[in-house]
């Protein structure tokens, strides 16, 4: 029976005191924990619902009644502390946002890249190579960045490792499984991998190659200097063959050599000078052919090196140390370089150093798939327990075991994990990490990525960004969640909160926004805008409160000022689609039309008021409350001069006076009633105007 | 105050709200062994409420020396029924009830049982997931996190919901207790020839019980889907794929039984009693605070396994004066 897992994932807290953190100031003192407990105290929290913040504070284990009296309370009791896992540093915004953009282009990208299936893996890998393009560059601009901090504490430190680290990673992920994809290109990995080592490893440093070959030394300036020795192999190792030459060439004529060591220093530099470089035109055969030649003579080179090394041992050494360490760095350069795997490890500092070497000098054409092989090989020579989680995510990404480069690269950094899990999955890599994880890996990077992104009052957008472009169903959920709660402390993220929803169309969260932001500026008093939101989300029943508060205000204040909200509302709502029933609501045409009524009337324009007021009527749109002021409003226009009612109008004048009455008779309802005396003016009013109109028409 | 409800006859340790989309109603635990329900009569002035309905959590009741009761409600809108989750008292059981009609709870799943007081107990958000978490706090210093499928679910071929492959059947036909609506002789795992290749055993909550007895009646209640495609449980990809669990169990007819597996056992210090768990509002996060006065914050890795990754000590630190 194999050995398998009982169902349970048991783990136990082991973990040092000091990687606690500890309240400031403590609840009590260090060491009495026990003591502590025993008095009925125990720790309570509440999380926050945005941020995952945790409010701690101290409770009790028995009922008040069950204590006795005389119970000590202290300070630390009623204090209530607020804590939460540190969100990103500041440092980071400028490389968040930088990303977070390429992310969102990289996303578009390939959903266009996958409508157009003819071109689309030639698009798909080119537009991949961009993209990561544009990733490692604004790694490399946050290492910078962070290295031109002076003085330099410990954080920073760490953040600019961790960058390089990311750097190197990523890197090497695009190397493997983007450029040697790339339709074009020659699909050796070797050059690739010597870049990438290079690139991320630098060996020999700038500074010792200006300290050696600064300043133009002569050749027996070199050849005294110590460390020239070391910097030839370092060259060598890490396939700088050109620059090895030219020292090599410098060094030659150098008095404190021995003969032997001038001719083979010459010999090799010219050796150097010929070595093989593959190209895309050439054929792999003649390719191999003149490296197997090339080879050869390396091989001579060595032999011939190692034979005066091991038969002139005794008479150099009375000569000089010099010598000798000339004879031996270039018997180890040219061992090195004819691909000789011990010579390799004996001069490899890093197992990088060790895998470039490996590749560049034995095996020339290696595709990726060697990868695996030759990582073996070489990491049994390494302690593994001294690998940092750097070393375990190449390894595994050498190893092509994705599923472990995956966890490890989620140690390195949360950024990392969740962005290049979303690379992966782009170049199709990722389903065989599906097959092992519990979860999608790349909707849970993602996702906790989002989430730690929310409580931060900068990056909460892009936050919301990762949550949705998971395109998982429990993105959105989250998403959704998270989005309502949102704290909408301005006008402007108030905006940017709803943009989200229309975008991700949440329309129940926008619903609910919408609602809220409503019911806020009602209570502010900016009705115009209020009306608006609760128009957004067709709350008519909102309005409606809303326009007869407006209407209450007219009547108790006797002047209406409201004309600019209803402009502004109505303005608004002919701009925007999703309100078009807000025109055709009734108490807002209503009280728009009452509007044109005053302001005829105050212009003096009595017969176009009176129209309008007519049709008011007519239109049956104006509130039960609401009519008794209408018609008293039409007591002036039936008694001035000019004649404003025809006598059909004032019929029906007369006609809603009536249905009123009787209303008021049937249910005794209050709304609108008027006056006994201004009913009374109204009819005389009505009677005069229709005799005059008899008579006018 | 508003109101006072005082039908309790012992102390009243946990009381919640119910989810925002069911009505407006209000649960109590007591250690007198019953969980009420409590709707206001008046929605809009709340000053008063009546009972109604009641769980009878401890049948024959319970005092205060019995230990205390926690519950926490299901806040999932996509459950065709309103559930609740009560831990704790005699016996130390934990039990998922579900309400037919406005009054009625019925039980339909035991958890888990402990040797230890359950002090509180947490139903996480579900968020799209496919099945309910529920986190358990105990006396005995240990967090059990569970995943728990009241219906039957629709999991396609790739989807998994567990990393472990379990172990063949473990599962006793005579402690079905309180699931309702298996048949006798159903393990669904009967049938010999599974037994070799058996990576779609499925066990509750048998191996969560880390100090219980082998025979408590904890309920491991196999799941049967009808005509759903079986989860595939293999860890790292098997190359003969899914099984199909049509082999020999003879799904047809056979009513769904929900189901739950411990996915999680965290142990702080056994001498020290988990007082509070809650999960955040996405389910992604489980705090818990115990009384050597730490609160730790867990999460669920990729791989499926619950890891500290925070903890706070309102102690002070040796450098504080």
């Amino acid at each position: 029976m194999q050995n398998r897992h009982t169902g349970t994932d048991r783990f136990v807290v082991s973990r040092d005191k000091e990687a606690v953190t500890h309240l400031s100031p403590g609840l009590f003192p260090a060491g009495r924990q026990s003591e502590w407990s025993a008095q009925n105290r125990t720790l309570i929290f509440s999380i926050h619902p945005l941020n995952n913040k945790t409010a701690l504070a101290v409770g009790g284990k028995k009922t008040r009644e069950s204590l006795g009296n005389d119970t000590l309370t202290f300070d630390q009791d009623q204090r209530v502390h607020i804590c939460g896992i540190s969100t990103e540093s500041d440092s980071r915004l400028a490389f968040i946002n930088d990303t977070h953009a390429v992310f969102v282009a990289l996303q578009q990208l390939m959903e266009e890249a996958d409508v157009d299936d003819s071109t689309a893996s030639a698009v798909g890998i080119k537009g991949l190579v961009k993209m990561s393009v544009l990733y490692r560059e604004a790694m490399q601009r946050q290492s910078r960045v962070l290295a031109d901090i002076g003085d330099p504490n410990e954080f920073i430190k760490e953040e600019a490792e961790t960058f390089q680290a990311m750097h190197a990673v990523w890197h090497l992920l695009e190397i493997i499984y983007l450029t040697t994809n790339t339709p074009g290109l020659s699909t050796s990995i070797v050059p690739h991998f010597m870049e990438w080592l290079n690139a991320n490893f630098p060996a020999p440093l700038a500074e010792d190659a200006h300290r050696i070959a600064g300043g133009s030394p002569t050749a027996d300036d070199l050849a005294r200097n110590e460390l020239l020795w070391p910097y030839l192999k370092k060259l060598a190792l890490r396939g700088h063959v050109s620059v090895l030459g030219n020292m090599l060439e410098r060094l030659a004529p150098s008095q404190l050599l021995s003969a032997s060591a001038a001719r083979w220093a010459r010999s090799l530099s010219q050796l150097c000078r010929k070595m093989p470089l593959s190209s895309s035109e050439e054929t792999a055969g003649s390719f191999n052919s003149r490296w197997r030649q090339w080879n050869e003579e390396l091989r001579g080179h060595a032999t011939a090196i190692g034979s005066l090394l091991g038969g002139a041992g005794e008479k150099d050494e009375s000569a000089g140390g010099d010598k000798d360490k000339a004879l031996e760095t270039l018997f180890a350069i040219s061992e090195v370089m004819r691909g000789d795997l011990d010579a390799i490890a004996a001069e490899g500092e890093i197992w990088q150093d060790i895998m470039g070497a490996t590749l560049l000098y034995s095996e020339p054409t290696a595709q990726a798939d060697r990868l695996p092989a030759l990582v073996g090989a070489i990491i049994e020579q390494f302690e593994e327990s001294a690998f940092t989680e750097l070393d375990r995510a190449l390894v595994a990404l050498l190893n092509h075991d994705l599923a472990e480069f995956l966890v490890h690269c989620d140690h390195i950094d949360h950024w990392l994990s969740a962005h290049i899990s979303d690379l992966m999955d782009h170049i199709s890599v990722l389903d065989i990490c599906r097959r092992v994880f519990v979860v999608d890996p790349r909707e849970h990077y993602l996702m906790a990525l989002g989430e730690s992104y929310l409580g931060h009052e900068d990056l909460w957008r892009v936050g919301l960004d990762y949550l949705g472009l998971c395109r998982t169903v429990a993105g959105a959920l989250v998403m959704e969640e998270y989005v309502t709660r949102i704290p909408l402390d301005s006008d402007r993220k108030a905006e940017q909160v709803l943009r989200v929803c229309e975008v991700y169309k949440l329309d129940c969260a926008r619903d609910r926004i919408h609602r809220q932001l409503g019911r806020q500026k009602w209570q502010r008093g900016r009705l115009g805008a209020a009306i608006a939101h609760f128009a957004q989300v067709c709350d008519h029943d909102s309005i409606g409160l809303i326009c007869d508060q407006i209407w209450n205000a007219y009547i108790s204040s006797g002047e209406l000022t409201y004309g600019p909200t209803i402009d502004g509302v109505m303005a608004s709502s002919s701009l925007s689609e999703g309100s078009g029933s807000l025109l055709h609501h009734e108490r807002l045409q209503f009280l728009s039309k009452y509007r044109d009524f005053h302001e005829l009337y105050a212009a003096g324009d009595f017969v176009e008021a009176g129209k309008v007021l007519l049709s008011i009527l007519l239109c049956e749109i104006a509130p039960a409350y609401a009519l008794g002021d209408l018609l008293v409003d039409s007591i002036p226009l039936l008694e001035g001069d000019t004649l404003v009612f025809s006598s059909e109008d004032t019929f029906e004048l007369m006609r809603v006076a009536e249905s009123l009455a009787q209303a008021h008779m049937k249910q005794s309802q209050q709304d609108g009633a008027i006056d006994r005396s201004e009913m009374n003016i109204f009819n005389v009013a009505c009677t005069r105007n229709l005799a005059r109109s008899f008579v006018m028409f | 105050s508003v109101s006072v409800l005082n039908e309790s006859t012992c102390a009243v340790h946990s009381i919640a709200f119910a989810p925002e989309y069911i009505h407006l109603a209000l649960a109590a635990a007591s250690s007198d062994g019953r969980v009420r329900f409590y709707s206001p009569t008046d929605v809009i002035g709340l000053t008063n409420w009546t009972a109604s309905g009641s769980i009878e959590f401890i049948p024959g009741g319970a005092s205060d020396s019995d230990g205390p009761l926690c519950l926490s409600w299901c806040k999932s809108r996509f459950s065709t029924k309103s559930m609740i989750v009560i831990g704790g008292s005699k016996g130390n059981k934990v039990k998922v009830y579900q309400r037919d009609n406005v009054q009625q709870w019925d039980e339909i799943y035991q958890l888990d049982s402990y040797d230890a007081f359950v002090l509180d107990i947490d139903w996480a958000p579900s968020m799209g997931r496919s099945y309910h978490l529920i986190a358990t706090a105990c006396s005995d210093g240990h967090i059990r996190i569970y995943k728990f499928w009241p219906e039957p679910t629709h999991l396609s071929a790739e989807l998994t919901d567990s990393l472990f492959i379990r172990e063949g059947d473990e599962f006793d036909n005579e402690e079905l207790g309180s699931a309702p609506h298996v048949e006798a002789g159903n393990g669904g795992y009967s049938d010999e020839s599974d037994v070799d290749d058996d990576e779609d055993g499925e066990d509750a909550s048998d191996e969560g019980s880390s100090d219980s007895d082998s025979d408590d009646d904890s309920d491991g209640s196999t799941s049967e889907s009808g005509d759903d495609a079986r989860p595939d449980r293999s860890g790292r990809a098997k190359g003969s794929g899914k099984k199909s669990k049509a082999k020999g169990d003879g799904g047809a007819g056979k009513a769904w039984v929900p189901r739950s597996e411990l996915v999680g056992d965290l142990i702080v210090d056994p001498q020290v009693p988990i007082r509070r768990v809650r999960w955040n509002s996405t389910g992604t996060l489980l705090v818990s605070s115990s009384d050597d006065g730490v609160a730790r914050m867990w999460k669920m890795s990729v791989n499926g396994t619950w890891r500290e990754i925070a903890a706070i000590t309102a102690e002070k630190s040796s450098a504080e004066a």
